[in-house]
């Protein structure tokens, strides 16, 4: 009987609807008081008057206990929908064996069973954002995440696609704007009244945002690691930052991480940042970065801190395509450059490709079907540089880098519903709005999106 | 820039070293990428041909393998005063078929294998040198591989009968379609490119 089978086998012995996740993971948007467990289902708010007398409120809510009651109760939560439909529709195993089986879950799940619902419990897998303060504005991102994003939509208002993208009216109604890092946030607040309870108890905690290292939070959490007397050894740290801030900062983060490093106060320490083009091209997709400053940073993270892996998150969208072959090149450059036996993961840089999703204006689904074909071509390359074997004897992409990026053309390929001709306009007026509103200029930068810009263009008359 | 676009011309022929063999075994690496893997052409129930044009340096004096598919073996060796052709039939049993071919050093030689059915033609420079009826189907393996230059993986330290050799090109034709071409004259990280691009590459081990 494989492992999955064993922990579904244990998970539903308590309930058929019991995940481990729901107890053990969480991520805490600190910056609009936001929080969900594993991120199927979808955030919901932290009341402050839960927070009042009980940090672990950001966690630990009313509506997430009974949710954990209805799983104890042997019921399936509404929320976890994607997963039953997931068990219900195929024999293939849901993220709920998955997460219940990462380490930071399975040694948990006697403690868990015999609660009582209603206790709170320190999660073991934490994500946090503090602020949504951020120097860049990417493409594909929003208001939620960025601070630059914020002020554009304040002063123009959402782009005039059929989605009104990015517009802020509903974010307004729902009480999900982000606190100002100027403002006092309760939520910011009651994570440090509870960190130092938490700290100890936590297998991973990753730092997204914004950008955290504009953020003064994330500063005074590396300042704690890297200067408390009773380090959690067995922590895995990550971060997640665009390593486009100001060198003086670059300056101050590889310091910091080096005596954490250096001092054993962590069992592993993870960057991750984002780029999913090369070049011209990847600046425009991720307005504010600097594509060589960008690779220089990179460079330096893994020549100063020769433990560290560096993990890029690639959104691959419709403006990928044409330079991601040229950044697979790189990122194969930097694994042979970067390559040494001490990283905590096996790759000096790993490339994690995922496919963009939303807003569907900008997914590879808008493409041409000869543009489609350069996905798998892109697939092809990372092929052709695939390490033998996955060990930090051979240097190389791993089977799993290649997979995402095969993955994603079969997406590119698949038949569905997706209406190409509503998006392939609005990114038309996306990108017309984008160059007016930020002095780029598209067609200079794509020239390979000519054809398809002037066929848009000309059905509009 | 398409992304092979800059692949360069380095070379126009793979030199094996002697104790250094080569494999063609991409799924190993990244699984379910290639529909048909190349490799398992020796499996392969219908017909198919295996062109390899080869040369080598010094005189024949011992068993060196030219080529071998494993783990169920099929493969050829060149001997002395002539070659071995083995095959896996499906029950297992092992057929082992001598040849007398005389082999001269520095020339270059174009070894064809062509099934057809249950017929198995051997060429070397089309001129047709053996015919063998199988009398089963072959041994089928999930785990195809073919290594080139040696009978078996350094690591495992038996039946290697290493063969420095050059190798100018390598064809798979499966049933009238071309699925692995090498002229050995473009390498990405020592793995050689497959001109018909499906990613059949051959890689140093």
């Amino acid at each position: 009987m494989s492992l999955n089978q064993k922990v579904k086998d244990k998970l539903d012995g308590v309930g058929c609807g019991f995940c481990l996740a729901k107890w053990t993971q969480v991520t805490m948007h600190l910056h609009n008081g936001m929080t969900h467990s594993c991120h199927h289902p979808a955030p919901h708010k932290i009341p402050l008057s839960e927070l009042k007398n009980n940090p672990k409120a950001l966690h630990n809510t009313k509506h997430k206990k009974l949710r954990r009651r209805e799983m104890l109760n042997g019921e399936k939560p509404e929320e976890c929908n994607y997963c039953w439909k997931v068990e219900e529709s195929s024999n293939s195993f849901s993220d709920r064996v998955f997460k219940s089986s990462e380490t930071w879950s399975l040694p948990h799940l006697e403690e868990i069973k015999d609660m009582n619902w209603r206790e709170d419990y320190n999660p073991k897998y934490v994500e946090v954002s503090f602020s949504n303060t951020c120097n860049f504005k990417c493409s594909y991102c929003s208001p939620m995440f960025s601070s630059k994003w914020t002020e554009e939509i304040d002063k123009h208002g959402g782009y005039p696609t059929s989605t009104n993208f990015n517009d802020q009216t509903w974010v307004k109604e729902t009480n999900q704007v982000p606190y100002k890092q100027s403002e006092d946030n309760p939520y910011v607040e009651a994570f440090w009244e509870w960190w130092p309870e938490l700290y100890g108890d936590l297998h991973t905690f990753r730092v997204t945002g914004g950008e955290p290292l504009l953020s003064k939070d994330t500063w005074k959490l590396l300042e704690f690691i890297a200067n408390t007397d009773t380090p959690n050894k067995n922590l895995n740290l990550s971060i997640n930052t665009n390593l486009g801030v100001p060198k003086k900062l670059i300056d101050r983060f590889v310091k910091l991480i080096k005596k954490i490093i250096d001092e054993g106060r962590v069992k592993e320490f993870i960057v991750f940042t984002s780029c999913e083009s090369y070049g011209k091209q990847a600046e425009y997709i991720r307005n504010g970065l600097d594509y060589d400053y960008f690779i220089e940073n990179v460079e330096y993270i893994l020549t100063e801190i020769p433990k560290v892996t560096i993990n890029v998150m690639a959104t691959f969208n419709a403006m990928s395509v044409f330079g991601y072959g040229d950044f697979i090149d790189k990122i194969y450059e930097l694994k042979v450059k970067y390559h040494n036996k001490e990283r905590y993961w096996i790759s000096a840089i790993q490339l994690d490709t995922s496919y963009l999703r939303w807003p569907t204006h900008q997914s590879v689904k808008i493409l041409d079907n000869e543009q489609k074909e350069l996905i798998l071509e892109c697939a092809k390359k990372a092929f052709y540089y695939a390490t033998q074997e996955f060990t930090h004897e051979y240097v190389g992409f791993s089977d799993t880098e290649v997979q995402k990026i095969k993955r994603l053309y079969d997406y590119a390929i698949s038949e569905d519903d997706f209406d190409i001709e509503t998006n392939r306009n609005d990114f038309i007026t996306f990108v017309d709005e984008h160059d007016n509103r930020r002095g780029t200029n598209f067609i200079e930068t794509f020239p390979e999106f000519k054809k398809l810009y002037d066929d848009v263009k000309n059905t509009r008359g | 820039m398409k992304p092979f676009q800059n692949l360069k011309n380095y070379t126009t022929m793979l030199k094996i070293q002697e104790g250094e063999p080569w494999v063609m075994w991409p799924d190993k690496l990244v699984g379910n990428f290639i529909d048909y893997p190349a490799n398992k052409i020796f499996d392969y129930d219908g017909d198919y041909e295996f062109t390899i044009d080869f040369e080598f340096e010094r005189p024949i004096l011992k068993k060196q393998t030219l080529f071998s598919k494993l783990p169920s073996y099929f493969g050829f060796d060149l001997e002395p005063n002539g070659f071995t052709f083995i095959y896996t039939e499906e029950d297992n049993n092992t057929e082992y078929v001598s040849v007398n071919y005389q082999w001269q050093h520095k020339e270059r030689y174009k070894l064809k294998i062509l099934k057809r059915s249950f017929e198995i033609f051997i060429y070397i420079d089309d001129i047709l040198i053996m015919t063998e009826f199988l009398k089963t189907k072959l041994k089928v393996d999930d785990i195809s591989h073919i290594i080139f230059g040696a009978g078996n993986f350094p690591k495992n330290g038996f039946n290697l009968n290493y063969f420095s050799v050059i190798l100018h090109s390598v064809k798979i034709i499966k049933d009238s379609e071309l699925i692995s071409d090498h002229e050995f004259n473009k390498f990405i990280h020592n793995k050689s490119f497959d001109l018909t691009n499906n990613c059949n590459f051959i890689y140093k081990i």
